[in-house]
């Protein structure tokens, strides 16, 4: 399955009810280091110092959203940069 | 009692908040870098004791630890991480999955090999203190839950695949 970054940036935008609010998304597909296919997302939170526990349930639902696009073959890498780290990004 | 993997995990945890103001990509590279050797080494150190029950020969758990490799680690740990047990390791252990915790730890080693290859490799990766500290956070809840479930036969299990499976002749079950 081939799936580009913009498809998966714009599923991303459309979840809601996340455990912490996301800014912003930076969405990469690639090849990772193990030859696998893979993507890579940058979710950056708006609030300084998110607890542990909502952090993994937003992986969670990156990755199940992102799997759904691109089938289960694909890992899924995520980030959680802050929102006012966003130019250190561009 | 000081050992190698708990004193990477506080070093990576100091070299991700080390400059306050402006990180320096040095320091937040070797932080990602560090915390996965501090889960790699945990890994082998638990799996050396299992292997070698017999002997307090330190020389050769060493030397039994410098067996694993990383790609071996990765490819039973991606297994293990979706939940299924590698076919070559299911001999009599059809039934067992592995626990949540455990699918957590493998699964962080493997965002963690990743996340190691680009800090240490890939100059055009950024890397930012937020995004740092999450990647120690996990290892620290890595090896939290490994604590929880390193007892059981899914951890031995996964333990001696680290270093077997790519060894096992012969294919499935």
């Amino acid at each position: 399955m081939d799936v580009d970054a913009s498809a998966i940036s714009n599923k991303l935008a459309q979840l809601d009810n996340l455990p912490t609010p996301v800014s912003s998304w930076l969405v990469e597909t690639g090849i990772d280091s193990t030859d696998d296919p893979a993507v890579w997302v940058w979710a950056f939170l708006e609030q300084h110092g998110v607890e542990f526990a909502k952090r993994t349930r937003l992986r969670s639902l990156i990755r199940e959203a992102v799997n759904e696009l691109t089938g289960p073959a694909y890992w899924v890498y995520v980030y959680f940069p802050g929102a006012w780290e966003r130019d250190q990004f561009t | 009692m000081s050992s190698l993997h708990r004193d990477l995990l506080e070093q990576a945890g100091h070299l991700a908040r080390k400059e306050p103001k402006r990180p320096k990509q040095a320091s937040l590279r070797r932080a990602v870098s560090t915390a996965y050797y501090a889960l790699f080494h945990l890994l082998i150190d638990e799996a050396t004791v299992l292997l070698l029950t017999k002997t307090k020969n330190k020389a050769l758990r060493h030397s039994l630890g410098r067996a694993f490799r990383h790609t071996t680690m990765r490819k039973v740990s991606a297994e293990f991480a979706k939940g299924r047990i590698p076919p070559k390791l299911q001999s009599g252990n059809a039934s067992l999955q592995p626990q949540p915790e455990l699918q957590f730890v493998a699964e962080t080693f493997c965002a963690l090999q990743e996340a190691r290859h680009d800090a240490d490799y890939n100059l055009a990766r950024r890397f930012s203190r937020e995004t740092v500290v999450d990647v120690v956070e996990g290892t620290r809840e890595a090896f939290e839950s490994w604590r929880l479930i390193r007892r059981s036969e899914v951890a031995r299990i996964y333990l001696t695949g680290l270093l077997i499976l790519d060894s096992i002749q012969g294919g499935g079950k």
